[in-house]
């Protein structure tokens, strides 16, 4: 671990217990995670000099942002979303496409590497313009897409938000993926029949299919010179959002609408009675869920050291489990448990990552498959994830922290007695 | 007109083989409400089975070797199927419907769904297996099962005393269980006879289709599943129509040139159907479940 990130880690902890009697608790530590994230972007290249570190550290805080958006859904409104990288896709896309625009509009070029020269100060005051338009895009998008999904799979039974967002990441991820224009620029013999680019319903399908075939199908969005899209999105950005969404989402659980939330979750007929609103509710829980995923998903497109091409493959169905299993493993409702499922699912992933491309596996797994079985470390990781959770569910339904906030049981205790 | 009638003819061919998975979704959300996510996985393990039969038996009669086959896998997902009920399902029923309790089975179906497809990917490789060619005519053969095994679901559920515990367990579980009925043991056996008969499709599928591979089950699966939720999950009529209709979308979609994936336009009738008729076209409140 850097010093830098332990230093956001133990500012957080020495901060949060004061904020609970101090009513600017908020506002200090906005100025603090702000501080921390421009000593991070500044300090972060020199004292880490390997990318891949720099990138396992900024994909936790991504991955921090997708779970804490998730656990929204999923935990506190008690909801089971299977289809959050469908809200990551719409995001990541946007995003790309946004940045990739405005460099454009700024001259273009490459982007400098991190030292302090003065272009790279040029490009960095830049992202102040450009990288908030694209994320607050990416998950604007995001949040629409999710008022559209949620207004009429919530006023179903649960299982049926289950589907109908699987089914939505899906038909999302296809799309992009295997968009292909064929004569006269139309996506099959049927469009083509109705008239094409010049007929009645034609111009509608045309636009909508050029666009989603500039996208670059299966091979993923490189900007639009292919040269990739251009990351703006250094570690200031990156550590000063995901500590922005923790502070939201820690808010958003101890309010007076989570609390609401949370007795729908337990209680659907009772909070009615009481007069909160059952679709209202989930529905509102459902586009900040979606907001939030949006939003991860357009940090993760734009992240320095990050992958500058957006692919498809980056949101299929293993995504979203993961998400579900970050969210699950720390403690669905738990904010810091979200966190902390993040964590742990990132680093596992990465270093499983790093362990199947050593020499040892390798050999081993040629030498496994002569007798017809593979080595897929990752698939081995799936099915560890997948038994962990049956048998959480089955021994330990509420996760490992269930609803408790680790470090912070002082506030859980004084916010729980309070009157609601 | 006549360009029509094939893709019309392949259509109800591949939707009868969908209709049979559709019934293993269908028949446990009957009995538990609960959509078994892991079905679409017992199907690919269906069809390595199967496979593995075949092999064995490849020096045998192709109908003799296949109806071997056939028993072999259907009996070995029955067993699956029996277990996953066992670890991944059974542990939760009885806990009450509170709070966070009521997602805990959709968690654990979608872990089984997840572990079964990985332990396939490190047991039988990513790679993809070709089946052998047996039949030169493999509809009449699908037709025939399909046929044959909704005919003798329909007798089972109707005429038998077993059908008579499913259909209470499915309208009140409570007083199934107080009336005497063994309820874990109805559930385990629709459990089996549901995993069976995605064995049957996943060789019906595989000796028409080709190939057997790990994420197999995604694609075929998710199609299934959406059949029943589209006929109306829970009645064994609706997995059949809903079936025969997705087959044949599937087939109109590619015969009207389109270039995208099938699965775009099966999710879009999904999500349309639920939009507007959320239980199906054949399910309704007071529809007798099975």
């Amino acid at each position: 671990m850097d010093s830098a990130k332990q230093a956001d880690e133990s500012k957080k902890g020495h901060e949060k217990p004061r904020s609970a009697k101090d009513r600017f608790g908020g506002a200090i530590f906005v100025v603090g995670s702000l501080l921390v994230a421009l000593v991070a972007e500044f300090l972060l290249p020199r004292l880490i000099e390997d990318s891949s570190v720099r990138n396992i550290l900024m994909t936790i805080c991504c991955n921090a942002v997708v779970a804490l958006s998730l656990n929204v859904i999923n935990g506190m409104a008690g909801q089971f979303s299977i289809g959050h990288a469908g809200f990551m896709a719409l995001g990541a896309y946007t995003a790309a496409l946004i940045v990739s625009a405005m460099h454009t509009s700024f001259g273009g070029g490459t982007l400098p590497p991190t030292s302090f020269d003065h272009d790279y100060l040029v490009a960095f005051g830049h992202s102040f313009a450009i990288v908030p338009v694209a994320l607050l895009a990416g998950a604007l998008v995001a949040a629409l897409f999710g008022l559209l999904v949620g207004l009429p799979s919530l006023r179903l039974r649960g299982d049926y938000l289950a589907i109908v967002t699987l089914g939505f990441a899906e038909i999302l991820r296809l799309s992009v993926a295997t968009t292909r224009l064929g004569n006269d620029e139309t996506v099959g013999e049927a469009v083509h029949a109705i008239g094409g680019p010049n007929g009645f319903f034609g111009p509608v399908f045309h636009v909508g299919s050029v666009f989603l075939s500039s996208l670059g199908g299966k091979k993923g969005y490189s900007g639009p010179d292919g040269a990739g899209v251009p990351l703006y999105a250094g570690p200031f950005w990156v550590i000063f959002i995901t500590a922005l969404v923790a502070l939201v989402a820690w808010r958003l659980k101890f309010s007076g609408w989570g609390r609401a939330l949370r007795a729908l979750r337990e209680d659907e007929i009772a909070s009615e009675a009481v007069g909160v609103d059952p679709t209202r509710y989930k529905v509102t829980s459902f586009v900040i869920s979606a907001f939030g995923g949006g939003l991860a998903g357009a940090l993760y497109a734009i992240m320095r050291d990050g992958n500058p091409v957006v692919q498809p493959d980056s949101f299929t169905f293993q995504t979203s489990f993961d998400a579900i299993t970050m969210v699950i493993i720390g403690g669905s409702g738990s904010v810091t448990g979200a966190i902390l499922g993040a964590v742990f699912v990132t680093v596992t992933v990465k270093l499983i990552e790093l362990v199947q491309h050593a020499d040892v596996v390798q050999n081993l797994s040629s030498s496994l498959e002569a007798h017809g079985f593979s080595l897929d470390l990752n698939a081995l990781r799936m099915m560890i994830y997948a038994g962990v959770i049956i048998a959480l569910m089955v021994l330990r339904p509420e996760g490992v922290f269930g609803e408790r906030e680790p470090f912070f049981k002082k506030r859980m205790r004084t916010r729980e007695g309070a009157p609601a | 007109m006549n360009g029509i009638l094939a893709p019309l003819v392949t259509g109800i061919a591949q939707g009868s083989m969908i209709a049979l998975i559709a019934l293993g979704y269908s028949m446990v959300y009957g009995v538990l409400k609960l959509i078994n996510f892991a079905h679409s996985e017992i199907f690919m393990m269906g069809s390595f089975f199967g496979l593995f039969a075949l092999q064995h038996f490849a020096g045998l009669n192709p109908v003799l070797a296949t109806a071997l086959a056939m028993i072999l896998a259907m009996f070995g997902t029955s067993l699956l199927g029996i277990t996953v009920e066992r670890f991944a399902y059974r542990p939760l029923r009885g806990r009450g419907k509170s709070s966070l309790l009521r997602i805990t089975p959709l968690v654990t179906a979608l872990g089984a769904s997840v572990f079964l497809q990985n332990l396939a990917q490190l047991l039988f490789t990513a790679r993809q297996r070709p089946y052998p060619r047996l039949f030169a005519q493999t509809r009449p053969l699908i037709f025939a099962t399909a046929v044959v095994v909704m005919i003798a679901l329909e007798l089972v559920v109707k005429r038998t005393w077993f059908g008579k515990a499913m259909r209470a367990l499915s309208t009140n579980e409570e007083a199934a269980r107080l009336m005497g009925i063994r309820t874990s043991r109805v559930i385990g056996i629709t459990f089996a006879i549901g995993s069976s008969l995605a064995a049957l499709g996943a060789i019906l599928y595989c000796l028409d289709q080709g190939d057997a591979y790990p994420t197999m089950g995604v694609g075929i699966g998710t199609r299934a599943f959406v059949a029943a939720v589209l006929g109306g999950i829970g009645s064994i009529p609706g997995a059949m129509l809903g079936g025969l209709l997705l087959g044949v979308l599937g087939e109109l979609v590619k015969f009207s040139g389109f270039e995208g994936s099938v699965d775009i336009p099966v999710f879009i009738v999904l999500i349309a159907v639920l939009l507007v008729r959320p239980a199906g076209l054949l399910g309704s409140t007071r529809a007798e479940k099975v």
